[in-house]
């Protein structure tokens, strides 16, 4: 009994193919499908004009952009006629990067301004603060020392809603959505149509 | 040239060309898209405003998985790493982890019979499979009984994981014991991941039904807690022939994960399961008086078995934390062949810190106790049949910057002292270059240990008898029994590693390794001295020992691909080569040593490869197509199992957004086919059946 036995393969009628006739037809058959698909889509992607998928911070910056339109401040909230639409970003992530792109659109009519800043209750005004999700471990002392009037809290750290922010990011089956706790909005004054509710996950304080 | 030469000749032409074919086209498809991608043809990235001219619902609609999945450690950068997120999971239609593992590239997974599993990375394939660490949430799963997993247990809910990290070649060093092909790191979601209730049911023609049921919530502010529990039933597979075999079973399993964050730099883990189960199995036995012929048994199998695991991290700064970790483990098995019982402790402390500006060190230091108690049968018995078994271990990882952002260089060894084995070293170095952003080279060369096993050194195991003349018109029955010797040691692998990942284009990745392995001191029997009959023993015994007498060289390739041609559409390809060439450092020829040589060689298909197709059809309709194929299989009696190629499909519907329907098609190419065969102990194996399930998942808070 030595391994050239291994060779002599006369018997079995498919030599080197995995085993009998129609499983070799099925792995050319699958090679060559797999193959041509491959190729169709090299030159598919090619042609069309592929623009790199949106990231899911890009996509959470659009909503923020898009739901301005269905939220009022109190109107304290703008010293004077020309004040900026004013949005700060804490922390230093992905979100936080991404928000930069909203400097210089029309916000409620008002050019917005985008600044960074390092922590909360600063004297400046914020309409909107976005808080990275870099910043998660600091979220309850932030929400707890942020003086909220007339501010919307934004963020992508897991479970924000529920920890008492305003809108906070989640991903579901690979898309975006939102989670809105009306509650800590009403009490920073803010007002949020109906048509945004709609959209969102409602969610209470400690849910 | 005899006609019979020119015959193969034909017959093996084509069919070598063809397997040539795929891996080359691969290769070539992937330098066409690097270079394009390069040549500034790529295109402009999507400007901001874009998206912010889409309204509301339009972008709740965008799909933004991406197509890296990119390694948060260096250490997994500079390694054949492969990630399987809880999307390919849910997605592919799996029901089981083992199965979830057929999406990597070099995994080998092969179903026995409806409730066993043959795991293994790069070869070396078996339900007794020795040579993969598998950790879930850091508790290692492997038992010191035969070195390997005991999968059909493993029956965590998918849907809590989070992801299955799949690292082929040896991570002994970084990650513990018996890492010699590779790890598989399975870490479940964190609690606060998973707050509000979740329940999902359904069954169909192999899941005859499954359920399970998952509640979350918050104890505090920093606290949150989740429970499960969750039961499934699956039917038998069928023979050959299509007849109905004895292998359904059932199992029921409940646990609980609580995460605690008391300030922000500690977090608390305390974690535990249980699980009861029965498990039917079908034995070949060769049993007192007569011995042969042997007794085909149907029986029932009982498996329970619990365990409870805390990890305490405290994060000192960016760059250093520290962490504790303490698991106690509990199962029980019993079978017609014999019965179980295992305790283990485990205790890990780990520390990492930056020394000076260019280096990240790893250190740590461990300790496992492990205590059994077997029932002795004919069939199977030990000596001793109790036995306290202690590991120590610790190790050393250094990441040191040699150019910043480009050039890299790990080094780090672990050393462990097992009793009944002795002190073993597994250094490893690994080297990472990063030419540019997107793309990585790296390189490895390790060594790694596989420590004798329990049975290895213990077992009697009655594995068949036969009649021999003994001349004067008589007969007497000889059985063939694997004994476990003392003497058997450690095997031993010398790794070289290499590979190269890259994002050639933003919608698609690429990543290449490819390895060459030496083993020395593999398993081998060795033929003991005949006993002869006796009157205490009726009957002759040759006892084939365990030896290490086996060496063996290993190479292969292994390629992974992302292509997202749109955003609603994500393709993903993976192919992997192995080739293992065995020799015998003996000169002892007999069966079971050209059967454990032949095994080595021929248990892990030469090629395998796996397309996966999802595409997201509006917003609540998702279809994933899985084609996949796996070479032939060569075994024991030279019979074959031959290759087969498989789909699998899943259609799922969101009426709601927190209801799901899911109806899952497995092995459509097929009514039935054959993936493995057992080795050593014999339990019959079973064909997989094409099946058919449905399944409803509700959320709710």
């Amino acid at each position: 009994m030595t391994t050239d036995e291994n060779h002599t393969k006369a018997h079995r009628p498919n030599g080197d193919c995995p085993a009998t006739r129609h499983t070799c037809a099925l792995w050319r058959g699958a090679a060559i499908l797999v193959v041509s698909a491959w190729l169709c889509i090299v030159f598919a992607g090619r042609l069309q004009a592929s623009s790199p998928p949106p990231s899911a911070s890009q996509v959470e910056t659009a909503m923020i952009f898009n739901m301005t339109r269905f939220v009022e401040w109190p109107g304290e909230s703008f010293p004077a006629g020309n004040a900026p639409f004013t949005i700060c970003v804490l922390g230093k992530g992905e979100l936080a990067a991404a928000v930069g792109a909203l400097q210089g659109k029309t916000i409620k009519g008002r050019p917005a301004v985008v600044r960074q800043v390092s922590q909360v209750g600063e004297k400046e005004a914020c309409q909107i603060l976005v808080i990275d999700k870099s910043e998660r471990r600091r979220l309850r002392t932030v929400l707890k020392q942020l003086n909220r009037n007339g501010v919307l809290t934004v963020s992508d750290a897991p479970r924000f809603a529920s920890a008492g922010g305003g809108v906070g990011f989640i991903e579901v089956d690979g898309r975006v959505a939102f989670e809105i706790n009306p509650e800590a909005v009403r009490q920073c004054r803010i007002k949020i149509s109906s048509q945004l509710l709609k959209l969102a996950h409602i969610v209470g304080d400690g849910e | 040239m005899s006609p019979k030469l020119s015959l193969a000749a034909r017959r093996h032409g084509p069919a070598r060309w063809n397997m040539l074919f795929l891996p080359g086209f691969f290769l070539l498809l992937f330098l066409v898209a690097q270079a394009w991608g390069e040549t500034g043809a790529g295109p402009a990235p999507l400007e901001p405003s874009d998206l912010t001219e889409m309204s509301l619902e339009a972008l709740m609609d965008i799909n933004v998985t991406s197509v890296s999945k990119k390694s948060q450690k260096l250490a997994n950068a500079a390694a054949a790493v492969y990630v399987i997120t809880q999307e390919d999971i849910k997605r592919s239609g799996v029901t089981t982890i083992a199965d979830a593992l057929r999406l990597a590239p070099g995994v080998q997974v092969a179903r026995l019979d409806s409730n066993k599993w043959a795991v293994s990375i790069r070869g070396f394939n078996g339900r007794y499979a020795n040579k993969l660490l598998v950790l879930m949430d850091g508790r290692s799963l492997y038992t010191p009984f035969f070195s390997g997993v005991y999968w059909e247990v493993q029956d965590t809910p998918l849907e809590d994981i989070y992801r299955i990290e799949v690292i082929r070649g040896p991570g002994a060093a970084l990650w513990g014991a018996n890492a010699v092909n590779g790890v598989i790191n399975i870490t479940t979601k964190q609690a606060e991941s998973t707050i509000g209730g979740l329940v999902s049911a359904g069954g169909g023609t192999r899941e005859r039904g499954f359920g399970t049921a998952r509640y979350g919530f918050s104890l505090g502010e920093a606290t949150d807690l989740r429970l499960y529990a969750k039961y499934n039933n699956r039917d038998n597979g069928v023979d050959a022939s299509g007849n109905a075999t004895h292998d359904d079973w059932n199992i029921t399993r409940g646990g609980f994960r609580l995460d605690s964050h008391p300030t922000d730099q500690d977090l608390l883990t305390l974690q535990g399961d249980y699980y009861d189960g029965k498990l039917g199995e079908t034995y070949t036995l060769f049993l007192p008086p007569a011995l042969t012929p042997p007794t085909v048994l149907d029986t029932t199998s009982g498996v329970s078995g619990g365990n409870l695991l805390s990890r305490w991290k405290r994060t000192l700064s960016e760059k250093s934390s520290l962490s504790l970790q303490a698991y106690f483990d509990h199962y029980e098995r019993q079978m017609v062949i014999s019965g179980e019982k295992r305790n283990s402790l485990d205790l890990e402390f780990q520390h990492r810190f930056a020394l000076g500006s260019f280096q990240d060190v790893i250190w740590g230091v461990g300790y496992r106790y492990s205590h059994d108690e077997f029932d002795d049968t004919f069939t199977v018995s030990f000596d001793p049949a109790s036995r306290d078994e202690h590991l120590c271990s610790a190790f050393l990882h250094d990441e040191i910057t040699l150019v910043p952002e480009r050039l890299a260089l790990i080094l780090g060894s672990r050393v462990e002292r097992k009793d009944y084995s002795g002190f073993e070293v597994q250094p490893n170095g690994r080297l990472l270059w990063t030419p540019t952003p997107l793309q990585t080279v790296w390189a490895a060369v390790s060594r790694a240990v596989r420590t004798p096993a329990r049975a290895e050194q213990t077992i009697r195991y009655r594995q068949g008898a036969t009649l021999v003349d003994t001349g004067a018109n008589q007969q007497i029955p000889v059985v063939a029994t694997v004994t476990g010797s003392r003497d058997f040691k450690s095997e031993e692998l010398l790794a070289y590693e290499l590979g190269y990942r890259s994002e050639p284009h933003p919608r698609v990745s690429f990543d290449i390794a490819t390895f060459y392995n030496v083993y020395h001191h593999l398993r081998t029997l060795s033929t003991g001295t005949f006993i002869p009959p006796s009157a205490s023993q009726p009957f002759g015994v040759q006892p084939q020992l365990t030896s290490n007498d086996m060496h063996a060289h290993a190479y292969g390739v292994e390629v992974s691909t992302t292509w997202k041609p749109y955003d609603w559409w994500r393709l993903q390809a993976t192919y992997s080569y192995l080739k293992i060439t065995t020799y015998l450092d003996t000169i002892d020829l007999s069966i079971f040593n050209i059967i454990e040589k032949g095994n080595a060689a021929d248990d892990s298909p030469r090629n395998q490869f796996s397309v996966r197709s999802g595409v997201d059809l509006g917003r609540q309709v998702t279809m994933d197509l899985w084609l996949r194929g796996v070479d032939r299989l060569k075994f024991i009696d030279r019979s074959t199992i031959p290759g087969y190629v498989t789909l699998d499909a899943r259609l799922a519907w969101k009426p709601q957004p927190n209801l799901e329907i899911a109806l899952v098609g497995q092995n459509l190419l097929h009514e039935h086919n054959q993936e493995f065969i057992s080795e050593l102990i014999n339990t019959s194996p079973t064909q997989v059946e094409r099946g058919f399930y449905g399944k409803v998942t509700w959320a709710f808070r």
